[in-house]
């Protein structure tokens, strides 16, 4: 019988990836350890969105967005580890972009060759008109750090489907 | 010394700024590729830090663009990018040094040292 | 003269200068020395007749000085006596006759002598014959008078006979003057005829034609000069129409291929071997590229921007193929990478643009190197995303099809029953997973953790009990493979959320199942009515009432199936069952207990035929499912008389599971023990098969009517005899969960 999703790869560590890259940034600059929580899927009532976000476009054999969003109070409380004592909306703004770019670098350290991973866009406020697709699931990883929850949103499909791969055999024997 | 600092971030700007110290150095910031060429021309600054992922001009075009204009320019690379590749890529280009974010006062008082020693 | 054609008149002109020039300076050399000679000539002929005038002058004065003479002997001749006089006579005498006899000789010879101021010069001898022949005579005559002229020699001492001396020479002097005269005549014509007058004629006349000659040459030179320029010129504005309308063609074929480069719907342009885009390229491609100005561009770099890191490294080898003249053209252009290849274009609003874009290439080359590459692009992203839609809705609906294949043997409402299962225990799952509680790191954290997975595995479990009585294999297959990932995780010391990755995964594929079923049953498997369904109850054993019989029929079909994989028979009496007055969600919450309890019993209750017989027990094994109406709700007993439970086994397994520590199994009652099955975690790993161990089943039916519903769960055994579950449904929520009571009785 044929199965109604084809696995094939073990896509967890993919999206591991993506966790690590958050927890690497707590722990570098503040010392500190974020816990992540269990991850569930979002439902349509679930408001996940929080004050700042940024957004991660992610192209390869998972395609799709990955999210990081975090609530004012969280970033206030992650500023001064950068040494600032201005809490500007900016320089909140900019923070959570710092987080972003951490996970995407992070990301394409292990992802690298096979993927495309996005410079992050950040924005503001809860948008309740952010578009999460409704053809793929979209998990949520919450974050706990010093008390603060921030959550890592990834929606991600699966693609099984991937260009496929020139003759690479034949590429070398030409060469 | 005088300093230019490239990041889209001002977040990042002003904490290297900070870790860099304020005394005796001449800074700049810019905040992507294009402003950098501009303001590396005016200023002519002893060292650049460049991040990489930037808008409207990325930091290693930008470091080809500079070194095509002044061969001696010392340019450290701060980027979140941790592959290989990358790293790979901003040496062959000519970048002096490679600092990976989030990076440490200590580590970037190290990376700034090295650039001066030969 | 004028060319007419377009081939080049250059050479024939280029020789007729040289032609020309070399006529002119003959010419002009011919004249020049023509006019040279002539003036040679003529100071010849001056000096010729300076001397000529010299030698008149000459030969006149001999008559002059034979007049003197002849004057000075007249002297001599009257006036004897004055000594004086005579004296000076003399001395002229000599002196001029001396000139006249020297001057006479010059004539003759060619000598020196005084001219008429003194000077000294030199006269060539006199060539005329005639002249010559008069010099003779003069000079014999001379030769007579010298004699006489020699007495006087000695003017102061003149001879007493001077008179008659200078009578006689005197007379002997006649008829000289003539002959002087006749000499001087001579001398004087004689220079005006020399023979170079008619040379000089000659020369004259050459030199004139020389001109006449060069004044024509020149002239033939210009007028050609002037004829060739208005060959140029014509040629000239000729060329120019043409220039001017070869310029016409070439703006309007320029104008052709802009119209193309504007109008065409792909990306043509060529590169160089440095990668560098070159020349005039199509409007298209700065809208392919998403990028303006693209003259002098790097090719690599747009491609760098647009790929993943492997696809960029590969697509870099192979531009360097393109260009290596070694390698044969047709072999590199059939393994183009970028046939068909997907490309990212950083979105500002955050993530990608993906397109398809497939690239071609032409070599530009000659014998020795590829001077350029002609590259054309097309955005083929609307062909590849139909084409992809197409093969998956294909896919999807192979699926679809086998998927209904094995759920067309499922009625419709035992089908919705399971869908609505499915989807609770699959929203309870991820409230678990959801659930915000913010415990303190170390041990309560895991425990939490563990907790939560404890939800899943139940879920499960339930899921997966009915996806087997409905004899969903697919659905038996995918729980298994989520139990297993489970059971992984439990095994693990240290628990983290991220480990539970696996699991939401897991979850969503499995929710993703249940949505497909779900679709499915709303379009193949129609509503109410299905032939099937009449079967099955034919299929029931006993009269059984109306309400519950597909529960009935659902858990006896499972009886028998398990019994027939394990090689077991089964058989289920369930008279006088009812569900009326529950809720779906009891009725769905019986049904679940139910199939645990048909599951285990059969799995592990019940022993082989075989086995059976040799303890004195009918080879068919029986299961007994019966009704009761309590004040608050239904009661059901499920009794199987099989090995009952062994305390003892029990007691093993939970220590080893280490759900209680050695000294308290020690310490319990069997009452006690045997209740520690409804314990989450006695399951084991090896008993993970389809039919799952005795363990996460009864942690079901525990988590099911207890903690859920509230009622009463009462378990009854008597080792070797029978086991017998009693569970309670209150139809209204109670107040207390009582904990599951536990009744051994000995025979």
């Amino acid at each position: 019988m044929a199965t109604a999703n084809a696995t094939v790869a073990m896509p967890e560590d993919d999206l591991k990836v993506f966790v690590k890259g958050t927890e690497h940034f707590f722990l570098h600059i503040t010392q500190l350890s974020a816990e992540i929580s269990t991850p569930f899927i979002k439902e349509q009532s679930d408001r996940v969105i929080l004050d700042f976000s940024a957004v991660i476009g992610i192209s390869g054999s998972q395609r799709g967005c990955v999210y990081y969003t975090a609530s004012r109070e969280m970033i206030v409380d992650l500023l001064p580890h950068f040494g600032e004592s201005d809490v500007s909306d900016d320089l909140l703004a900019d923070c959570v972009g710092e987080i972003a770019n951490t996970i995407s670098g992070n990301a394409r350290e292990f992802l690298g060759p096979n993927f495309m991973i996005s410079v992050p866009v950040v924005f503001c406020g809860r948008p309740d008109d952010v578009r999460f697709p409704q053809d793929a699931p979209v998990f949520v990883l919450p974050i706990e750090w010093n008390g603060h929850r921030s959550s890592l949103i990834l929606c991600l499909k699966k693609d099984d489907d991937l260009t496929p791969e020139f003759n690479e055999a034949v590429l070398k024997e030409v060469s | 010394m005088r300093l230019l600092i490239v990041d889209d971030s001002n977040l990042i700007r002003r904490s290297i700024q900070r870790e860099i110290g304020m005394e005796g150095h001449e800074i700049r910031t810019a905040s992507d590729g294009v402003e950098a060429l501009r303001v590396y021309e005016e200023f002519r600054p002893d060292i650049v830090t460049m991040d990489i992922t930037m808008p409207k001009m990325d930091g290693l075009t930008c470091v080809d663009e500079i070194l095509s204009r002044d061969e001696n320019a010392r340019i450290l690379i701060i980027s979140a990018l941790a592959d290989k590749g990358t790293a790979v890529e901003a040496v062959r280009r000519g970048a002096h040094g490679f600092l990976l974010k989030p990076f440490t006062s200590e580590t970037l008082a190290t990376e700034i040292t090295e650039m001066f020693v030969e | 003269m004028a060319d007419t054609g377009s081939k080049p008149t250059a050479p024939k002109n280029k020789r007729q200068p040289l032609v020309l020039t070399l006529v002119l300076l003959v010419e002009a050399a011919v004249f020049l020395i023509a006019i040279f000679w002539i003036s040679v000539i003529n100071s010849q002929e001056s000096s010729q007749a300076a001397l000529n005038v010299t030698e008149s002058k000459l030969a006149a004065r001999q008559t002059a000085l034979a007049e003197r003479v002849s004057a000075d002997l007249s002297q001599l001749q009257i006036l004897p006596a004055d000594a004086a006089r005579n004296e000076e006579a003399a001395t002229d005498l000599f002196k001029t006759f001396d000139l006249l006899a020297s001057t006479l000789h010059a004539f003759e010879t060619g000598a020196k002598t005084t001219d008429l101021s003194g000077k000294d010069v030199s006269i060539p001898a006199v060539a005329d014959y005639g002249a010559q022949q008069t010099i003779q005579q003069i000079d014999h005559q001379l030769g007579d008078i010298r004699l006489s002229v020699g007495n006087f020699s000695d003017p102061q001492h003149l001879p007493k006979d001077t008179a008659i001396q200078a009578r006689d020479a005197a007379a002997r002097l006649s008829g000289l003057t003539d002959q002087t005269d006749a000499l001087a005549a001579q001398i004087a014509a004689g220079g005006g005829a020399t023979q170079n007058g008619g040379l000089r004629d000659w020369l004259f006349r050459i030199a004139i034609l020389a001109v006449v000659g060069l004044v024509l040459t020149l002239f033939d030179r210009v007028s050609r000069s002037r004829a060739q320029v208005q060959a140029y010129a014509d040629d000239l504005s000729v060329k120019r129409e043409e220039a001017e309308g070869a310029t016409r063609q070439l703006a309007e074929a320029k104008a052709g291929t802009d119209l193309i480069m504007e109008t065409v719907d792909r990306g043509l342009f060529l590169i160089r071997p440095d990668f560098r885009i070159d020349g005039q390229y199509s409007r298209e491609l700065e809208k392919i590229f998403r990028t303006p100005n693209l003259n002098g561009y790097n090719f690599l770099n747009v491609l760098q921007s647009l790929l993943t890191e492997r696809s960029f490294e590969i697509s870099k080898d192979y531009l360097s193929l393109l260009f290596d003249k070694k390698k044969k053209e047709r072999t590199v252009l059939r393994v183009n990478p970028l046939a068909e290849v997907e490309v990212h274009f950083a979105n500002p609003a955050g993530g990608f643009d993906s397109k398809f874009l497939n690239f071609s290439f032409r070599r530009i080359a000659d014998e020795e190197s590829v001077s350029r590459v002609f590259v054309a692009v097309s955005d083929i992203t609307e062909r590849v995303r139909l084409e992809r839609e197409l093969k998956e809705s294909e896919a999807k609906k192979e699926r679809q099809f086998e998927f209904l294949l094995g759920v067309l043997h499922v009625e419709p409402r035992s089908l919705d029953d399971f869908l609505s299962t499915a989807r609770e225990q699959i929203g309870t799952m991820n409230d678990a997973l959801r659930a915000s509680d913010f415990a303190a790191t170390g041990g309560s954290r895991m425990d939490l953790l563990r907790q939560r997975l404890d939800v899943v595995y139940r879920a499960v479990h339930t899921i997966k009990g009915n996806a087997a009585m409905l004899k969903l294999s697919y659905f038996q297959k995918v729980c298994d493979t989520f139990e297993a990932k489970i059971i992984s995780l439990r095994d693990r010391r240290a628990l983290s959320g991220d480990d539970f990755l696996s699991v939401v995964i897991a979850q969503s594929e499995l929710r993703q199942d249940v949505e497909e079923l779900q679709d499915l049953r709303e379009r193949f498997v129609g509503s109410g009515k299905a032939v099937i369904a009449k079967e099955m109850l034919a299929a029931a054993p006993g009269n059984v009432p109306q309400g519950g019989a597909d529960i009935i029929a659902g858990i006896t079909s499972l009886a028998e199936t398990i019994g027939e994989r394990m090689g077991k028979s089964v058989t289920v009496d369930a008279r006088g069952f009812s569900d009326d007055g529950l809720s779906d969600e009891m009725r769905r919450a019986v049904k679940d207990v139910l199939i645990q309890l048909t599951r285990n019993a059969v799995s592990h209750g019940i022993e082989s035929p075989e086995e059976r017989e040799l303890i004195g027990k009918p080879a068919v094994a029986t299961i007994t499912v019966r009704t009761r109406r309590t004040e608050n709700g239904l009661a059901y007993t499920f009794r199987d008389d099989g090995r009952g439970l062994d305390p003892t086994f029990i007691r093993e397994k939970a220590v080893e599971r280490k759900l209680v520590s050695p000294k308290t199994a020690a310490a319990m009652s069997d009452q006690q023990v045997v209740a520690l099955i409804f314990r989450s975690g006695f399951s084991t790993a090896h008993d993970t098969t389809t039919d799952a161990g005795r363990g996460v089943g009864m942690n079901v039916v525990k988590d099911i009517v207890v903690d859920r519903h509230g009622g009463r769960l009462t378990l009854n055994s008597d080792p070797g005899k029978f086991t017998e579950f009693g569970f309670e449904i209150p139809l209204s929520a109670k107040a207390q969960p009582a904990p599951p009571v536990a009744e051994l009785s000995y025979t």
